[in-house]
């Protein structure tokens, strides 16, 4: 039996997307093996139905498959209790993560529901427009706007660095 | 806005400790192709299935056995190959604009050998059928090209799924680095209107594509390539007819638009 005369542009999207998409699946559950898992599973499941994907789209396929993945997992493991740290892969630069806020970044994020998760990473890890996000996630735009707040918030707290992450002041006195 | 620029760098730093990958395209490859099996044994079961049950109902209502209702293909599961199907002639003005627009654009353009203009939709690679013209949200075009014989050109004209034509970051991420046998393969503009034109080039095998794509407001997609048989990138330029230049201005004219879907189909799922 020959391979489809597609797989090759399947392997072409699969190099190309498959450390961006691993990155926004990691911003989404804090975990680099779980985030790789969560992108081979899309793959997987990108391979079955690539004959009638278009390139266009596919990568808003992927990352459509990514999210249900992420949020479905976390439907079945129930509810999830934020620890201070994640379990991830040792990395060498661990020290510098930990001095650098990093693990800080991990317990906001591990302290959000995994909807709010998964808008972070869509907004500001994939720099999808609102709409974007809203249309992937079935919300509506307020809604993405009031959970992006909210996370912005929670990284401002966890880190407590006022020069960094100083919220934005409108008006008063001149 | 700042705050949200904040965020976004402290996230970019959070992500960019990233470990190697540890997933080969061959893994992906191999679990997609069990999957892939594996789903086509279910639904060839489940059809065998549904097709014994229909006789059985058939003629235990008392049915003509002789004239048995032939089963039809479900909805949204349409044959692997894309363009096997003899591809009926469709009604409206849109085959006629399109082809009309392609040959107005390109130099030899009236030469240009009309092989088939079919409607389709977001989620499919197939024509629609004649009667589901008006709910189209794509229209393909493919013509063969009288002085290159073994190139193809195809246009296609889209109405994307809201929301789904890509940012000048994507593009911008997309085409960072990106090569076919060392060649920069990606490239792409901002027009002065805002919209975004890609021009790429892909190698399956020996098939070296030429595609320019045009994204526009109101999620509008025109996209033009051209196929050519070499065996290397310097082989490919030569057998190539139109530079990206010329496919660009079919991609980016005005005139070429579709109407929207009478009736829009559901959006791509999530493949689950």
């Amino acid at each position: 039996m020959g391979r489809p005369d597609w797989e090759a542009e399947y392997v072409d999207f699969f190099v190309a997307r498959a450390p961006a998409l691993r990155r926004t699946a990691y911003a989404m559950c804090g975990d680099w093996q779980v985030a790789e898992d969560l992108v081979q599973t899309t793959f997987v499941r990108l391979y079955v139905h690539w004959s009638r994907v278009r390139r266009e789209t596919a990568d808003a396929y992927a990352r459509r498959i990514l999210t249900n993945l992420f949020l479905s997992g976390r439907r079945a493991r129930g509810r999830e209790f934020p620890t201070d740290l994640l379990p991830e892969r040792a990395a060498p630069s661990a020290v510098a993560d930990i001095a650098g806020g990093r693990v800080d970044v991990a317990a906001a994020l591990a302290g959000l529901p995994a909807r709010q998760r998964a808008v972070v990473a869509l907004r500001y890890v994939d720099d999808l427009p609102v709409s974007q996000v809203a249309e992937l996630l079935g919300l509506a735009e307020g809604t993405v706007k009031s959970h992006c707040a909210r996370a912005a918030e929670a990284l401002r707290t966890a880190l407590a660095t006022p020069q960094t992450m100083k919220p934005t002041v409108r008006g008063g006195p001149r | 806005m700042t705050d949200d620029r904040q965020v976004r760098d402290v996230l970019a730093d959070y992500v960019s400790a990233e470990p190697p990958m540890t997933i080969a395209p061959e893994t992906v490859l191999r679990a997609g192709r069990h999957a892939r099996n594996r789903r086509q044994l279910v639904s060839v079961a489940a059809g065998a299935f549904g097709v014994c049950a229909a006789l059985t109902a058939g003629y235990a209502l008392g049915g003509n056995s002789s004239t048995p209702a032939v089963p039809q293909p479900a909805a949204g599961s349409p044959p692997a190959t894309a363009h096997t199907t003899a591809v009926p002639s469709y009604p409206g003005p849109v085959p006629a604009l399109i082809e009309a627009r392609v040959r107005a654009g390109l130099p030899g353009g009236p030469s240009l050998v009309r092989k088939q203009i079919y409607p389709s939709d977001w989620n499919r690679k197939t024509p629609l059928p004649v009667s589901q013209t008006a709910n189209a949200t794509d229209w393909h075009a493919q013509f063969a090209i009288p002085a290159r014989p073994g190139n193809q050109l195809w246009a296609g004209v889209f109405i994307t799924p809201p929301g789904s034509n890509p940012s000048e970051q994507d593009l911008r991420r997309q085409c960072a680095g990106a090569s076919t046998d060392g060649v920069p393969s990606c490239s792409y503009d901002v027009r002065p209107d805002g919209s975004l034109l890609l021009t790429q080039i892909t190698r399956i095998s020996n098939t070296w594509t030429r595609t320019v794509l045009h994204f526009r407001a109101d999620d509008r997609v025109v996209n033009i390539r051209e196929k050519a048989k070499a065996g290397t990138y310097q082989d490919a330029l030569r057998a190539w007819r139109y530079p990206p230049s010329v496919l660009a201005q079919v991609a980016t004219d005005g005139q070429l638009v579709i109407p929207q879907p009478v009736v829009q189909p559901p959006l791509p799922d999530s493949g689950r």
